[in-house]
């Protein structure tokens, strides 16, 4: 029988807080086993800590003075963004993901707004690093690990400091220093109703109670496979990556169109534990595949980041019966996840309302209250607005005072920061919470968070329009399925030349599918745009 | 009755018609190796729409086991997929 080799739970109270702790302690203890897994091919916990600390060393003597303590990682589902995050904070910063499927734009406004000093780029990502470093306010630290000849790249790159393999030499990985109070972890950006996108500074105690509390709940061991079905710039990420990094275990990171259809990938890999948006599991129902014992490999199935209907619940915890089916619900603000229920048969549909799963109870260390909108609890039973407080609330916005005042708050009555999440819920007297829907115009997309401002604002700049509303559609159980946009006007709109107007500044998954025009958009009694009508419009066609 | 290739192609491109025309190519230029999902074509919700649509058109009783993730959404894959499972009746044709 194969040997169980363990990593010890991180032990007392004196744990350091630092996010990749857990990650060097399973390199210490594990090192011959996987760590990372991207199709095919595998990497051991010494590899990624060799390259990682390589990395880290070069940012640590290259990176220009100055500068916010974060270091950006360009890189996508590859072996170099692992090693990028891991080096970023092994050298003592947080790390700001960006996504080359972004719009270059908006991944130039992330990076220019954190302020980096220097950016860790997989070979994939690096034609767009031109674009992305134009009129760069200052001279940046490029760092290419996968690059062999650097020359066309540096040539390109005037002014800014290239390094590719070459420059990389083996390091012992520096000592984690205790980080500071509020230092940063990770900085994300999500979408904003402005227009803008809003950096959110997650610290590292913020992340290491979730990621210690979740490798506790999920008794992640050396033995588990587990998925990686999030971006990195998605929040929920930081689960796959450094819950399963915390054990010992091996993240499995799944090749892109592996994610719409990826029935074959758990079956082969046999993967220990699932985490994706409910939207993954709608669309293997979709394809035929969430046959019951489909899945018999899985013992942790969790969904977050969207509702998660009972139906997709019933049918996942018949295909995965080995499984226990959790669904989780957090903002990026309150760290990931923040509340968690478990999925337990006939009790749990009977106890789900309107068709969807609820949301549950706050995790340890946390706690919610219900308010109504002068932040005073309402009755259990009550709807209102969620507010979450404990060790996951964040530190805030970025360079926005004014938001994060208004977001994070100290309502009558308590003495702790908490965080207004905006969602709608109701306090069961059992305690479990249950989810509405939002009291702002954001919605999810296959759990992407989407404000329907930022896209308005996106459309108005484009055409020059003055009434744009946009509407999350079709409405699935879980969310949206997509965005669809009216605008006032004459002539209809030019949507071939429109959309890739709106793609320099919209990810994929807020563009919309449609727009259409009208002559005014209807009003509602309170002279607003009336979304109920544009929706019965809809519905109508 | 069975159901050729260029029987589903047809049926996908009239489909697709509004969403070519909106990603600006034309429906002649779409050969068997475009990868309409990497074109921007249609997006994720799309695909799977598409698998519904085409799984109750051509009678795909059983599930899309053995296809390919990295076909999806691959015109010739695709067609030559849907064709060989299809089991249409003279009523559905």
């Amino acid at each position: 029988m194969e040997r169980l080799e363990t990593v010890s739970r991180a032990g007392d109270q004196s744990a350091l807080d630092h996010l990749a702790t857990g990650f060097l302690r399973s390199a210490r203890a594990v090192p011959n086993r996987p760590a990372v897994a991207i199709g095919s091919e595998s990497w051991s916990y010494e590899e990624l800590l060799r390259e990682a600390a390589a990395v880290a060393e070069l940012l640590k003597r290259r990176t220009p003075d100055g500068g916010p303590p974060l270091t950006a990682v360009f890189a996508h589902r590859s072996f170099v963004a692992f090693a990028g995050v891991l080096a970023a904070l092994l050298r003592g910063h947080g790390y700001v993901p960006l996504n080359r499927k972004f719009p270059v734009l908006r991944t130039k406004a992330m990076l220019e707004r954190s302020g980096c000093g220097a950016v860790v780029v997989d070979n994939q990502s690096l034609p767009q690093l031109d674009e992305l470093l134009a009129d760069a306010p200052s001279a940046m630290l490029v760092v290419a690990p996968e690059l062999a000849d650097t020359q066309g790249l540096q040539r390109r790159l005037k002014g800014h400091v290239v390094l590719g393999r070459d420059a990389l030499e083996d390091a012992e990985p520096p000592p984690l220093e205790p980080p500071a109070e509020d230092a940063i972890a990770y900085l994300l950006f999500t979408s904003g109703s402005t227009g803008r996108p809003k950096g959110v500074m997650v610290a590292h105690r913020n992340a290491t109670p979730f990621v210690r509390s979740m490798a506790d709940r999920y008794e992640v061991d050396t033995r588990d496979r587990c998925s990686q079905t999030f971006d990195l710039t998605f929040d929920l990420s930081v689960f796959d990556l450094f819950v399963t990094w915390e054990r010992g275990a091996c993240v499995h990171c799944l090749p892109e169109k592996t994610l719409l259809k990826p029935d074959r990938y758990i079956r082969e890999h046999e993967l220990t534990l699932w985490f994706s948006v409910p939207s993954m599991a709608m669309f293997l129902q979709r394809f035929g595949l969430l046959k019951p014992g489909s899945y018999p490999s899985l013992r942790w199935s969790l969904f977050c980041g969207e509702a998660l209907p009972v139906a997709v619940a019933e049918a996942w915890a018949a295909a995965a019966p080995a499984s226990v089916v959790e669904n989780l619900y957090g903002p990026t603000e309150a760290t990931i996840a923040c509340t968690v229920y478990r999925w337990d048969g006939e009790p749990s549909r009977k106890e789900s309302r309107r068709g969807v799963v609820p949301i549950g109870r706050p995790l340890s260390g946390m706690s919610s209250l219900v308010v109504d909108e002068d932040l005073n609890a309402v009755a259990d039973e009550q709807e209102g607005e969620l507010l979450m407080a404990g060790p996951q609330v964040t530190l805030g916005y970025l360079d926005d005072v004014d938001r994060t005042r208004q977001a994070f708050v100290v309502p009558p009555g308590q003495d702790q920061i908490h965080y207004r999440t905006g969602d709608r819920v109701v306090r069961a007297s059992n305690g479990v919470l249950h989810y509405v829907g939002r009291l702002d115009h954001q919605v999810q997309v296959h759990g992407h968070r989407v404000e329907l401002g930022e896209i308005e604002a996106a459309i108005r700049d484009a055409t020059g329009a003055a009434a744009v509303v946009a509407l999350g559609w079709p409405l699935l159980e879980s969310g949206a399925g997509g965005v669809v946009a009216f605008m006032a006007g004459d002539d209809p709109v030019d949507f071939p030349e429109l959309r890739p107007k709106l793609a320099e500044r919209l990810p994929e998954y807020m563009l919309p599918r449609e727009v259409h025009v009208l002559p005014e958009l209807p009003l509602n009694v309170n002279g607003k745009f009336d979304r109920r009508a544009l929706y019965a419009r809809l519905e109508a066609t | 009755m069975s159901v050729t290739e260029a029987e589903v192609r047809s049926f996908l491109l009239e489909r697709l018609d509004p969403q070519l025309r909106q990603a600006g190519m034309e429906p002649q230029a779409v050969g068997d190796d475009t990868d309409l999902f990497a074109a921007g074509v249609i997006d994720s919700l799309g695909v799977v729409e598409l698998v519904g649509v085409v799984s109750d058109r051509y009678g795909i009783d059983d599930d899309w086991e053995d296809y390919d993730p990295e076909d999806l959404l691959v015109v010739g894959p695709f067609c030559r997929y849907v064709a060989g499972k299809a089991v249409m009746d003279e009523a559905q044709g």
